[in-house]
């Protein structure tokens, strides 16, 4: 299987967000194979790796979904941004929403592949493949979004931390549409991280990213939203990183701790692109990093 | 500026660089022909055994697709191995594709569709089944480093390890002050932009035309006429361009084989090319450990040097190169002892990759002379210059030059190196170490027999022609540049051909030497043109030359001039017109002097130094400057040259930290066979590189007085890193190459 047999495949451009519905529901129902296409960045590579299909009948029906107007789009309505599944990474890298109260998303745009992906690939993608090494998730895991998604049923809402299941798998349905994320932004001017480590300087996927967002008042944190990339099967959440650094004034926070703290909420493991003990280590790492910027005294 | 003439050694832009900015240039695969058939290659899935059964039905029935090639209906072959020999062939049975149902490597070609479209030819591929019946395979040089052997030598341009000076084992034992470490670096693809990739077009009276990527259009010549029993003269080699080879193009790889047998079966033109994973399917630089003992004095004079060092090669040829004996040529000492051996593993056989086998032996020779530096608490440069040879004790000649002691004064000058704190860690910039290292790089300066055709139109245009071949290097340009500079003309009125069987054969472009090989040949045969105008101008009635000697005129702005009074001129066209010469030709062929370059040692040499800085939260290590000076002889186009050290430097760096194919031993596969996992440096890892030439004069080597420059600039560059972050971090890494993981 390879590209060049994309030839082989039929593709529509559905007019409008139920009309997709009704197709994937259709197929779904008959365990027709479907394709939602964004920018294509994902599955497209996909194709390259992926054995022959058997039958030409077992070839999945492509749907663009790349120029809906319900998937496009980012607005801002009081705290609350609102990104369209099918937004790119340049359209939030060059929104002033964005820019302005979102900037972690901003830089992690920056990091993802070079400008061609970033022109093409969208957060609907990144969410529906769901890579525990994905930049897009890790950012939104920090910044508790909730995912919209569609189908023939209507709306529904999946916050973000019941979303992920196993491996590339989630509590999103085969027949519903990643139609937009939310998030509820901190403050403007709220301190954040976004900390991407690979062999190289761009173009790597991530031994571990570390995205953060956080309110601090006084001495405590209010809020604390982590993500963290290429450390668990999925996205990792830190969930008792995040409680520890609630539960106590920054002062009171110890490097011991936090450690002990990542090392439960993480389990990296070797592969190709690096060390369980380097992972662990570099999470640690990040984490503290982090909490010191933000006033621990580690 | 037009009219005037370029010199050798100023810095021109590419020749071809418009054409190839703008698409014009055409690649190996972009040639069409008539009905061209395109060709698919299927891999083998398993390392070794046999195949058990090839079921090609299902790909024949798709539409389009026109044979399957496979060992059981492949033609008639050449019986000997001699026939598959190319000239870059090391000692060994070289491999033969489709040969048998023998599987001697992961990811050999098994099959070959031939289909109407590329398409329509890989998606049939992909539906070829092959089952295999398996032998255990054994891939882990780490595994197979007892059962190394000594290596058969053969391969051309070869030199076994020098026998042993003195005893080095005893004086070791006996060191005030020594080091001893192994040193390991893994297989490295050459990946160039350019995949490989062969267009055979089928001439109707059954000749071959045959455009391939290649460094040597002669040898794929060679090879397809002995393999498939053809005249030379049947098969036209055609390789104007080459997008990067860095080496892999030396040898004839399976795609020109299996291009020229479906075009021979099939009676029709041809194209084959080859994908980014299956450029991880033939040669590439061997895994390689090494071992370097040093023992020296308390004041720091080398009294012994041990280099040993084992290579993986395949089961059926001894890949070689000179690893261990560059010691001989950098270091007094009297007391060496070199040791080289392969192992055998059921991998495909390594192939030369920029600076073979020097970019190893340094690695480690360097890494343990820094480390004996901070044995010693001595400077890692005081310790070279204390240790400094005039004369290359492994032949016990002298060099023809050796302006190293000028790379270490410049390189260090420009670098501030007396700036450094001799102690690790006690250099820092905010939140980062950093470190500061050196490295000695060295490579032979080498002439091969070159030929070349000059043809010098009266309208002033000449055009210069020679088989080798531009693999980015800045061939052309450099030729134009040599041929202008000798008529004076100027480089719009001169063209330089080159990667064509129908021109005068050149050597294989490799080894650095095609500047000193063909651009003597290229010197020769203008400066025979120019006798050729001169002895016209003469010749015309009333000439103000009459009575000059050609030593007495210059050649500048299309005229001859004499040089005291260069109003005195006659111009090229008006001598070429009286003579009745339309045009003039000459074709010479250049050999070297052997008998005088015999009395030499002729090597290129650099002092590399770099700044790193390391985040020691993470392990991260930015390369933020290097400064490389080269003794590289004359330097005869500046800007070219230029861009050849700044290509190798990147390299260096992604040796030092980045590239290693990384195979699954379980599998016997390389896994990470594509860019996006087969790491070299981005763009953002390279910050400051500066770039010196030594002035270097240097008779002995050729006429120019070039030496060469295409791989000294890697040398050394990896052990210069990774004495830097020693330097920042304290840790010694010896294993290539530094990711983040090993610093922790
Ligand atoms: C060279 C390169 C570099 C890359 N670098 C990075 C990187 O640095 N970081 C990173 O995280 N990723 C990276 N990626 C991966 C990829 O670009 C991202 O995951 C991107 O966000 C995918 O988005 P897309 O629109 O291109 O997805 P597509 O390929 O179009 O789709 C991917 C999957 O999502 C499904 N899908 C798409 N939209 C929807 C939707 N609205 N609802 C439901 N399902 C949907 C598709 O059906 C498909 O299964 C890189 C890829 C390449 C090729």
């Amino acid at each position: 299987m390879s590209v060049s047999d994309l030839r082989l495949f039929e593709m529509r451009r559905p007019a409008d967000l139920p009309d997709v519905c009704a197709v994937l529901a259709e197929r779904v129902s008959r365990s027709e194979p479907t394709v939602l296409l964004a920018g294509g960045t994902d599955w497209l590579v996909e194709q390259e790796t992926r054995p022959a299909f058997a039958k030409e009948a077992a070839l999945p029906l492509v749907l663009d979904v790349s120029r809906l107007p319900a998937l496009r789009g980012i607005t801002l309505d009081g705290d609350r941004l609102r990104i369209g599944a099918a937004a790119t990474y340049l359209d939030m890298r060059r929104d002033p929403a964005v820019l302005a109260r979102a900037p972690m998303l901003e830089r992690m745009g920056r990091d993802i592949g070079a400008i061609q992906i970033q022109a093409r690939g969208t957060l609907g993608g990144n969410l529906a493949t769901a890579s525990p090494a994905a930049d897009g998730v890790t950012a939104l895991a920090a910044y508790d979004a909730t995912l919209v998604v569609h189908s023939v049923r209507g709306e529904r809402r999946i916050p973000f931390a019941s979303l992920q299941t196993a491996y590339k798998r989630s509590t999103r349905a085969a027949d519903e549409v990643i139609v937009a994320v939310e998030i509820d932004l901190p403050p403007a001017g709220s301190p954040w991280i976004w900390r991407k480590v690979g062999t190289r300087r761009a173009q790597s996927i991530s031994k571990v990213a570390l995205a953060g967002v956080a309110v601090r008042e006084g001495d405590r944190l209010t809020r604390l939203g982590l993500g963290m990339a290429s450390v668990a099967p999925v996205t990792a959440l830190l969930s008792r990183v995040r409680t520890l650094a609630t539960s106590r004034p920054l002062r009171d926070l110890t490097a011991a701790d936090i450690d002990a703290a990542v090392d439960a909420d993480v389990s990296p493991i070797d592969d190709i692109r690096s060390t369980r003990d380097y992972r662990a280590h570099c999470a640690r790492s990040v984490v503290r990093a982090f909490l010191r910027d933000l006033g621990a005294p580690v | 500026m037009r009219g005037e003439a370029t010199r050798i050694g100023d810095g021109i832009n590419r020749v071809d660089g418009r054409a190839k900015v703008t698409g014009q240039a055409k690649y190996a695969a972009e040639f069409e022909a008539e009905g061209l058939l395109h060709g698919w290659v299927v891999s083998s899935g398993v390392a070794k055994g046999k195949i058990a059964t090839l079921d090609t039905s299902a790909a024949l029935a798709v539409e389009g697709v026109v044979h399957v090639l496979t060992h059981e209906n492949r033609p008639r072959l050449a019986w000997f191995d001699k026939s598959y020999r190319d000239e870059d062939a090391p000692a060994g049975s070289p491999f033969r594709p489709l040969y048998d149902d023998a599987i001697v490597y992961s990811g050999q070609p098994v099959a070959l569709v031939v289909a109407t479209t590329l398409e329509i030819a890989r998606h049939a591929a992909s539906l070829v089944r092959v089952t295999y019946k398996t032998e255990e395979h054994e891939t882990d040089l780490a595994a197979r480093r007892e059962k190394a052997r000594k290596a058969r030598p053969g391969k051309g341009g070869y030199e076994p390890p020098p026998k042993p000076r003195g005893n080095a084992d005893e004086a070791l034992a006996k060191a005030a002050v020594k080091v001893d470490a192994a040193y390991e670096s893994p297989a490295e693809h050459h990946n160039p932009m350019e995949m490989h990739a062969t267009t055979v077009v089928h001439e109707p009276d059954g000749a071959l035309t045959i455009y391939d990527k290649t460094q040597g259009v002669t040898n794929t010549q060679t090879y397809v006429s002995n393999v498939f029993g053809l005249k030379p003269d049947q098969v036209r080699v055609i390789s104007p361009f080459v997008g990067g080879a860095f080496g892999s193009g030396l040898r004839p790889q399976y795609q020109v084989f299996l291009a020229v047998m479906a075009a021979q079966v099939l009676k029709r033109s041809v194209r084959v090319t080859l994908t980014r994973q299956q450029m991880f399917t033939f040669g590439y630089r061997p895994a390689t450990w090494q071992r370097v003992a040093l023992g020296a004095t308390a004041e720091g004079k080398l009294e012994a040097v041990v280099h040993e060092a084992i290579g993986e090669t395949s089961r059926f040829e001894d890949y070689v190169e000179v690893v261990v004996n560059w010691s001989g040529l950098l270091y007094q000492c009297d007391n060496a002892r070199y040791d080289y051996k392969v192992a055998e593993l059921d991998v495909y056989t390594p192939l030369d990759m920029r600076a073979p086998g020097a970019v190893l032996g340094l690695y480690a020779l360097e890494s343990a002379m820094d480390e004996l530096s901070y044995a010693l608490h001595m400077d890692p440069l005081a310790l070279r210059l204390a240790n400094y040879t005039e004369r290359d004790q492994n032949t016990d000649k002298p060099f023809s030059s050796k302006e190293l002691r000028a790379c270490y004064a410049q390189g260090a000058a420009r670098f501030g190196w007396e700036k450094r704190l001799p102690t690790p860690r006690a250099m820092r910039e905010g939140n980062k170490l950093v470190g500061w290292g050196m490295a000695t790089g060295i490579w032979e300066a080498m002439q091969q027999k070159a030929a070349a055709r000059a043809v010098l139109s009266i309208d002033g245009k000449l055009v210069v022609g020679s088989g080798t071949s531009d693999i980015g290097t800045g061939t052309y340009t450099a030729m134009t540049q040599i041929a202008a500079s000798i008529l004076g003309l100027p480089i719009a009125d001169v063209t330089f051909k080159l990667g064509d069987t129908t021109l005068p054969p050149a050597p294989l472009q490799g080894g650095s030497w095609t500047v000193a090989s063909v651009g003597t040949a290229v010197k020769a045969v203008c400066e025979a043109v120019r006798e050729q105008v001169f002895k016209l101008a003469k010749k015309m009635k009333g000439s103000p030359l009459a009575q000059a000697s050609l030593d007495e005129v210059i050649f500048a702005g299309g005229e001859v001039r004499l040089a005291r009074d260069p109003a005195q001129a006659v111009s090229i066209a008006a001598a070429m017109r009286a003579g009745e010469a339309f045009t003039l030709e000459e074709e010479t062929s250049t050999l070297p002097q052997l008998q005088e370059q015999a009395k030499y040692t002729r090597a290129t040499h650099s002092a590399v130094f770099v700044e790193v800085k390391v985040d020691e939260d993470l392990g991260k290590v930015e390369v933020t400057r290097v400064v490389s000076a080269i003794a590289g002889g004359r330097i005869v186009s500046a800007k070219t040259a230029r861009s050849q050290i700044l290509g190798a430097v990147v390299w260096g760096i992604g040796m030092a930290l980045e590239e290693e194919t990384l195979m699954d031993h379980d599998l016997g596969r390389f896994m990470n066979h594509n860019l996006a996992e087969y790491h070299v440096p981005v763009n953002a890892d390279v910050r400051d590189i500066e770039v010196i030439f030594v002035p270097e004069e240097d008779e002995v080597v050729n006429p120019l007085g070039a030496k060469g420059l295409g791989e000294i600039g890697i040398v050394g560059v990896a052990a210069a890193i990774a004495n830097a972050v020693f330097h920042a971090t304290g840790k010694r890494v010896r294993d290539l190459p530094i990711t983040l993981d090993k610093l922790l």
